[in-house]
């Protein structure tokens, strides 16, 4: 099959394969125990995919659509376990009927994979779009909820302005490059020096609004409130993972570290959004609502990590995104095994009700505050190695500040579980498939954090393409087979 | 295979806590005990089987490592978690899974039909992997690891029956007053990581005996003494080990006698060329042990608590093993340390076995005449006091007594005196209270039985309190030198020996201590009851450090923080949390759910972000 499609990443046709099959299923015969079969072998089959060999592209490398690098791989690898984690909370909860339910998360799954490996902006925009618009459809799933319509509707208009001006930004920019290469344009080779400026501007306040940075994320609390817990979670996870690295690949050749408007507009928005998620969260007595936030604030920090360029930069973004796909994943998981309580009074004596449960969020919780010996420990530690190294120090306070702020909520959390509750209606226990993934997410948490030499030593070696691609003024092919040879 | 016991050895403890811990209270008793037990007692016979291997066929550089993972590495320092037998970790390991197995046998005896018993199990064996964790290391932060671990230990034990509000006092007491130390240890760790690049103890040693100590060296060799010093009770941060005497005696036998204690010990032989290279800490470490050493045996003359008695006589017996370690005699003070573990885990064990027949009575005065009811318990404690006192050739406790004293005669004649007035005062002061709850008439009468459970451990540890210094003798008696051969590698060769009149006066002086308190504390007399002088109860009140500290630290530090309730420091603190929250109403007040708004907010951003762009 790759003989056919060369310079096109397995796991990219396996997705399709797999969506063509679950709707042909659903034209047959609906079943939902077929449906969560299909996807998750679709999607575990594409994970197995991204290890084998890409050909290489015969052309001119200009015309290459896909750069299936380490870091593709890694990003895939990362968005394709987090998908799967998503379906299967939605085991026994996407509603009825709930065949679709699963299409669309693979369709989604597909358009981030898609915007992850992209080199081209009309394929970016192509992932970027069928992202979006799955992800509408599975925040109105239980559509008969009034919260959930009011979600979907406000992410339509909010996606489509988004939508609209990333596309203008694209626009300018190859009315200025001539290129459809998705990179940031260089103010060097232009005519007028203001037009990439603003292009770039336009294309991040797209991507922005996606990663919801501040002061561009005001619909995440709202949407995450409405949507069902499984799609929540891929917002968060997944749909953020595709966009950080998107915004990754468009400023790979960039300079980050001179100082310019695109580095100021950067900083500005980490330090926003590092602030502004934490002081969001601070105040919320929803979970879903106080997750929004602290996702809001882990774009923070990985922005601190994207801005920070050396050894350290992009293999600690890496890392974080690894540590923070587990911990959300997981605590979304746990509130799906609470049968999704949302409500953190409805959480309190929660210890004493279910301490395996309670623990395990604690777990994740203890994981996002970035409290040893938990993997998000290490993860905010590297970054703050890159920032150090890169001497971002006015970020780097920024993130301690923040971080201390969360602190706070994160462990009102825990102590609302410790209180003591007499009387409680007994909460109904979510599956076996969801207590499996919330125990092996709890353990990989702990875990990774325990030995993260392992994990650090995988994003090392996977994470040097990308910046090599562009600065070795090769074409992306000879680099790309410059790596696979070593 | 054998670097894959030692962390065996460690996780089946460990394992055996997280068991007992997760059953939280629903195992009955003899499960509970069958796991806290049979755990420690698997781990004494890798111990064993361990031990037997590297003395029969040494490891190549005589010692065994196994690393077992490596923690962080950051760009010129690493951190491994790697644990290494040599003979100073084998001594130690076999004391605390052997001394530790014994007592956890005990405990089922003395703690069956506690409410509790699994919290106490879960805690005990974490004490015991702790410890372990502690010995083992080969790097001062796992090491820190463990040294946190048995303080952690120690503090929830103490506080074991924690509804009287007594023994949370007493708890959070010993839990502070060593972390004053634990907070100096870590200084002197950092300091260390700082200056020398690395926690890795024998890159350390090798830095520390091959470079000229600077004042960083004598600032970090003071601030681990300091961590010593809180661990070890020794003054002037002793005062909390009598009230540790809140927790179960078990735990007092474990903790408090034979291996926690003794970890301020331990920390400074292992790291003694540090130690060696700065002689104003030597200097501190033997005056520290020498005054605790007759301070702690004063107070022991004159209380009337048992438990209290023997608490007092392990700081004086600590104080013996820092005299010794300040003196450079290494092998006599761990010498001295494994016949302590030995003998005074057997006197505790006793104790307890007394408090548990006499109504949970530990007053003195009230037992009396004991010797007929318990026989077997009696001589086990006899076999412990003259351990403890030094009784010449019959008991432990005299051999590596004896090799202190031979240490401080070497490093000084007057250290000499002054151990030789402390052994003095140990025997009467062990041998007033042998009188007093043994002999004369029953003030109460003893119901029960002491079970085998609790027999058998005393049986033990009575053999081991007479036999087990055999192992090291002086030249004049019989040249056996086993444990100072062992610990040769490391410490490098023992003193020469003095003159016999040493072993003499050493011999006689215990002695003449049993006569003096036969005199004054034998059946119907006068002196038996307690005394009651300003003198007297100066030193029962363990010569009032506390009324010192709570005048010094404790009385100015709470009227200060009284009259500045209101600081700076609070405003600034109170400040930012009312700005927090502030700040998370504003954004909060941003979340209007006005899709109108939301635009809003988006196109401010990008025009925002335009203007960025346009300036020039």
């Amino acid at each position: 099959m790759t003989a056919l499609l060369p310079g096109l990443p397995p796991a990219l046709p396996i997705l399709g394969g797999g969506i063509a099959l679950l709707m042909l299923c659903i034209a047959w015969h609906r079943s939902e125990t077929r449906a969560i079969l299909i996807a998750l072998t679709t999607l575990v089959l594409a994970f197995a995919s991204l290890w084998l060999p890409v050909l290489p592209w015969p052309g001119d490398p200009t015309g290459m659509l896909f750069v299936p690098d380490g870091w593709f791989t890694y990003i895939a690898a990362l968005m394709l376990l987090s998908s799967a984690a998503s379906v299967i909370m939605a085991w026994r909860e996407a509603g009825t009927p709930a065949d679709e339910f699963y299409l669309l998360l693979l369709l989604g799954t597909l358009g981030a994979l898609v915007m992850a490996g992209s080199m081209d902006m009309v394929i970016f925009f192509l992932g970027l779009e069928t992202l979006s618009l799955s992800l509408l459809g599975l925040i109105a799933y239980h559509r008969t909820q009034p919260t959930a319509d009011e979600a979907a509707i406000k992410y339509l208009i909010l996606a489509g302005l988004s939508s609209a001006i990333l596309l203008f930004g694209l626009a300018l920019s190859y009315a200025d490059s001539g290129s459809l290469r998705f990179a940031a344009p260089s103010r060097s080779g232009s005519e007028s020096p203001a037009l990439p400026l603003a292009a770039t501007a336009l294309v991040l306040t797209g991507l922005f609004f996606k990663l919801s940075a501040v002061p561009f994320h005001t619909w995440l609390p709202d949407v995450m409130e409405g949507a069902p817990i499984p799609v929540a979670s891929f917002i968060a996870v997944t749909s953020k993972i595709a966009l950080f690295s998107a915004l990754a690949r468009y400023f790979a050749g960039a300079d980050l570290l001179r100082p310019d408007a695109v580095g100021a507009e950067l900083a500005i928005v980490a330090m926003l959004s590092m602030f502004g998620g934490n002081l969001l969260a601070l105040g919320q007595v929803n979970l879903k609502r106080l997750l929004a936030g602290s996702s809001i604030a882990h774009v923070g920090y990985l922005l601190l990590a994207l801005l920070s360029p050396g050894p350290f930069g992009m293999a600690s973004a890496a890392f974080y995104l690894a540590a923070y796909a587990a911990a959300t994943s997981g605590a979304f998981a746990a509130m799906r095994g609470a049968s999704g309580l949302s409500d953190i009074g409805a959480w309190r004596g929660m210890f004493h009700r279910r301490p395996a449960l309670a623990l395990a969020m604690v777990v994740m919780l203890v994981s996002l505050a970035g409290i040893p010996p938990a993997i998000g420990f290490f993860a905010k530690t590297y970054i703050v190695i890159a920032g150090v190294s890169a001497r971002r120090i006015v970020l780097l306070g920024a993130l301690v500040a923040s971080s201390i702020i969360g602190l706070y909520y994160y462990l009102n959390v825990v102590r609302a579980m410790m209180e003591p509750v007499p009387e409680v209606p007994r909460a109904v226990r979510g599956t076996t498939a969801n207590a499996a993934l919330i125990t092996a997410l709890a353990i990989v948490t702990v875990l990774a954090g325990l030995f993260p030499e392992t994990l650090v030593r995988q994003t090392r070696s996977l994470l040097q393409p990308t910046p090599i691609l562009h600065e070795a003024g090769l074409g992306p092919v000879a680099a790309h087979d410059m790596l696979y040879r070593e | 295979m054998d670097a894959l016991l030692l962390p065996l050895i460690v996780a089946c403890p460990l394992l055996a806590a997280g068991l007992l811990f997760m059953s939280a209270g629903r195992m009955p008793p003899l499960p509970t005990c069958v796991i806290g037990a049979g755990s420690v007692g698997l781990s004494a016979l890798m111990a064993a089987m361990l031990a037997t291997g590297f003395l029969r066929t040494p490891p190549p550089a005589g010692a065994l490592h196994a690393t077992l993972w490596s923690w962080m590495q950051v760009e010129g320092f690493n951190t491994r978690i790697a644990f290494t037998l040599d003979p100073l970790s084998l001594v130690m390991m076999l004391v605390v899974t052997g001394v530790g197995f014994l007592i956890q046998l005990y405990a089922y005896g003395y703690m069956h039909d506690d409410p509790g018993i699994a919290r106490f199990f879960g805690c005990m064996t974490l004490f015991v992997a702790a410890m372990l964790v502690l010995v083992f290391s080969s790097d001062l932060l796992s090491l820190y690891i463990g040294w946190e671990g048995v303080g952690i230990c120690s503090y929830l034990l103490i506080g074991f029956w924690h509804t009287d509000t007594a023994n949370v006092a007493a708890a959070r007491k010993a839990f502070i007053v060593t972390r004053i130390g634990d907070a100096a240890l870590l200084c002197g760790l950092l300091l260390l990581a700082t200056r020398a690049g690395t926690l890795d103890i024998p890159a350390l040693l090798h830095i520390a005996a091959t470079r000229p100590a600077d004042l960083s060296a004598e600032t970090a060799a003071f601030l681990l003494l300091g961590g010593a010093v809180a661990k070890s009770a020794q003054v002037p941060l002793q005062t909390w080990l009598p009230d540790a005497m809140a927790g179960p005696t078990p735990v007092s036998a474990l903790i408090h006698a034979a291996t926690m204690v003794t970890a301020g010990v331990y920390l400074i032989a292992r790291l003694h060329p540090l130690f060696a290279s700065v002689p104003a800490a030597m200097t501190a470490v033997t005056i520290i042990g020498l005054v605790t050493l007759l301070l702690a045996a004063g107070s022991a003359l004159v209380q009337t608590d048992i438990k209290r008695i023997l608490a007092y006589s392990t700081m004086s017996q600590i104080g013996y093993m820092f005299l010794a370690l300040g003196a450079g005699a290494w092998q006599a003070a761990i010498f001295h340390l494994v016949t302590h573990a030995f003998f005074k885990a057997l006197l505790f064990m006793a104790a307890g076995a007394i408090i548990l027949r006499v109504h949970h009575r530990q007053d003195i005065y009230q037992m009396g005449g004991l010797a007929r009811a318990m026989p077997g318990v009696f001589v086990a404690f006899l076999a412990g006091a003259a351990a403890l006192a030094g009784l010449p050739l019959l008991t432990a406790g005299f051999y590596s007594k004896e090799m202190i004293l031979q240490g401080a005669w070497h490093a000084a004649p007057l250290l000499w005196a002054g151990a030789l007035l402390g052994a003095f005062a140990t025997a009467i002061y062990i041998f007033r209270c042998l009188f007093i709850v043994f002999f004369g008439t029953r003030h109460t009468e003893p119901h029960g039985r002491t079970g085998a459970t609790m027999a058998m451990p005393l049986a033990c540890l009575a053999v081991l309190a007479l036999t087990g210094g055999w192992m090291e003798m002086p030249d004049a008696i019989a040249p056996v030198h086993l444990l100072s051969h062992l610990l040769s590698p490391l410490f490098g060769a023992p003193m020469p020996e003095g003159p016999t009149w040493l072993l003499w006066a050493g011999s006689l002086v215990p002695l003449a201590g049993v006569g003096v308190a036969w005199l004054l504390w034998r059946p119907r007399i006068q002196t038996r009851a307690p005394p009651e002088d300003a003198l007297a109860r100066l030193a029962r009140a363990g010569w009032d450090f506390d009324t010192l500290y709570d005048v010094l630290i404790i009385h100015p530090f709470v009227t200060l923080g009284r009259l500045n309730q209101t600081d700076i420091c609070d405003r600034l603190s109170n400040a930012t949390a009312a700005t927090a929250r502030a700040g998370g109403r504003m954004l909060g007040r941003m979340q209007s759910g006005q899709v109108r708004r939301y635009a809003g907010w988006i196109a401010a951003g990008t025009v925002v972000a335009l203007c960025l762009g346009a300036r020039p």
